[in-house]
């Protein structure tokens, strides 16, 4: 402020001055009628020199204030530091954020009133990075605002250095994203709420149900015993969407831990199909498994995760298969970099129109929904979560009422470890 | 040995998840004590000294860690039987149960009440 003012003042004087020496030029000319054209010509080409000299200082001014109401006006805290770190400017959000009016912090240092608040080694640095290596350093900061309150912000410092290399100014541009910390946190904590508050009742829904069964024996009319299988079937449901709806929000925020070991594939898929079998058995399936003529060497899998894609296509092909129509194929193939995995059935395909959303989270092609009314929505997702993950692809053909083909990639050279803090729930 | 009239304490908080697991364990002839968390556990164990404690971990007042280790102070308690019963398999919880010489632990929502009695008395085999 003080120094755009010092710029006008300046340029006002300089610009009356030469008003001022004209109007005498012209007197002068006017009152003496002896002409001197030189050097007239010589003050008048100095007027319009200072004039246009002129114009073009308005003209910075006017930029450095449009760039400052710029700053002053962006919502995230910019502030700008001398070499030493004491403050000369900060903007209006530095003082929304912070509490601090701009007063307050010119000519402090940030750590002696908001900041200074992380260990040492924090401090030591992030003045290693942009006072001696002289680079930007970011990060995430506990500040504590003039209240008392602490809030956290996500910080980038970058020098600015003089014509001979050294640092001049630092340049801080501080994000305060305490709110969405706040709400991640509030995720977590609806995940493991969900978990642990709704699987409790579930499990007194079960057990409950088991004793009446077992005590209940000869008692019961088949009818009765009918009506305690359907509340096992619900169970069961509502227990298996808990369970994808915790895979996926834990996938999603990429917490789910990929521990890939020598694995035997194909074994592993005959053991997925072998772990279907009540299921194929009661829907009155076929499942082939077409294996290829020479084994494949032992790959890093995750024998978990890899099974699950299995599962959840298997499930598929046969929970939209016809019961008396049920024939489903599974291939292993090697295809240049990756292994391969088809999943074939005949049962009703997928509309053409909505090809494009199947592997949307929650999405059911209304011909599956009529077809099969227990569907989550959420197997394909899961099933693309876990193969793109992994640097596979998913993808597939149907043609309605005839039948899909699923397939899925992994590289050949296995899926790479992720340290995460849960295991899938199955 | 499994004999009738087998000791068993339950210590969980949810009070219907309580009522099933003491109802299956008396049907299934042994006696049962029940304690809605830690605190009142630990002191039911230590007064009653059960022959095997079945023990869920987040509690309110004294959750089943604390009890644990409290428990494993004792003279008697050190080498009681107990089977964690958890909500979710929590590595950190179970890794620090081990240390403890819990070896066996369930997650509820897996297991059949049938299993859990199983369970129970091989452990007391």
């Amino acid at each position: 402020m003080f120094k755009s003012l010092e710029i006008h003042t300046k340029s006002l004087i300089v610009f009356v001055l030469a008003a001022v020496f004209l109007v005498v030029l012209v007197g002068w000319l006017t009152v003496n009628h002896a002409v001197n054209y030189v050097v007239a010509l010589v003050f008048f080409e100095n007027v319009f020199f200072i004039y246009f000299l002129n114009r073009t200082t308005n003209k910075l001014v006017k930029d450095l204030e449009k760039f400052k109401l710029a700053v002053d006006n962006e919502s995230d805290h910019v502030m700008i530091t001398n070499a030493k770190g004491i403050i000369l400017y900060v903007n209006k959000a530095a003082e929304i954020i912070t509490g601090y009016t701009a007063e307050e912090a010119v000519g402090e240092k940030a750590g002696k009133i908001w900041g200074g608040h992380m260990s040492k080694d924090f401090y030591d640095k992030m003045w290693h990075t942009i006072k001696v290596e002289k680079k930007m350093f970011s990060g995430e900061v506990m500040n504590y605002r003039k209240n008392g309150q602490v809030y956290t912000a996500e910080i980038k410092i970058a020098p600015i250095l003089g014509d001979d290399g050294e640092v001049q100014f630092f340049v801080g541009v501080e994000r305060d994203i305490t709110k969405l910390k706040e709400i991640g946190q509030m995720k977590t904590d609806f995940i493991s709420f969900t978990s642990h508050q709704l699987r409790t009742p579930l499990t007194v829904i079960k057990w409950n149900a088991e004793l009446l069964k077992n005590e209940g024996g000869s008692n019961l009319t088949s009818k009765q015993k009918q009506y305690l299988t359907e509340i096992e079937r619900g169970e069961k449901r509502m227990a298996h969407l808990i369970s994808s709806l915790l895979n996926i929000s834990r996938f999603e925020a990429s917490k789910i831990r990929i521990e890939p070991k020598t694995t035997d594939v194909l074994l592993l898929i005959s053991g997925a199909i072998a772990e279907l079998a009540p299921y194929a058995g009661a829907k009155n399936c076929t499942i082939k498994f077409s294996k290829p003529d020479q084994s494949p060497p032992l790959i890093n899998l995750d024998p978990v995760l890899f099974k699950q894609i299995i599962i959840n296509l298997l499930n598929n092909a046969m929970r939209y298969s016809k019961t008396k129509k049920c024939v489903v194929e599974v291939a292993f193939k090697e295809v240049g970099e990756y292994y391969q995995v088809d999943v074939i059935d005949e049962g009703i395909g997928i509309p053409l129109n909505v090809q494009g959303k199947i592997f949307d989270k929650f999405f059911r092609a209304d011909n599956a929904a009529q077809f099969d009314t227990e569907g989550t929505g959420l197997g394909l997702y899961m099933v693309k979560l876990i193969v793109e993950k992994n640097g596979g692809k998913v993808w597939f053909e149907s043609v309605e009422g005839k039948g899909s083909t699923f397939h899925f990639t992994i590289p050949k050279s296995g899926m790479k470890k992720v340290v995460g803090e849960k295991e899938l729930s199955v | 040995m499994t004999k009738i009239g087998n000791k068993i304490l339950i210590v969980e908080d949810d009070l219907d998840l309580l009522g099933v697991l003491s109802k299956k364990f008396t049907s299934e002839k042994f006696v049962v004590s029940q304690a809605p968390d830690g605190k009142v556990g630990l002191e039911e164990a230590l007064r009653n000294h059960p022959d095997i404690i079945l023990l869920d971990i987040l509690m309110p007042v004294m959750d089943g860690m604390t009890m644990l280790r409290e428990l494993r102070k004792d003279s008697w308690g050190k080498n009681v039987s107990i089977i964690l019963l958890t909500n979710l398999s929590d590595e950190k919880k179970v890794a620090e149960a081990m240390q403890h010489g819990v070896y066996d632990y369930l997650v509820k929502s897996d297991w059949n009440l049938d299993d859990i009695v199983k369970k129970v008395k091989e452990k007391l085999k």
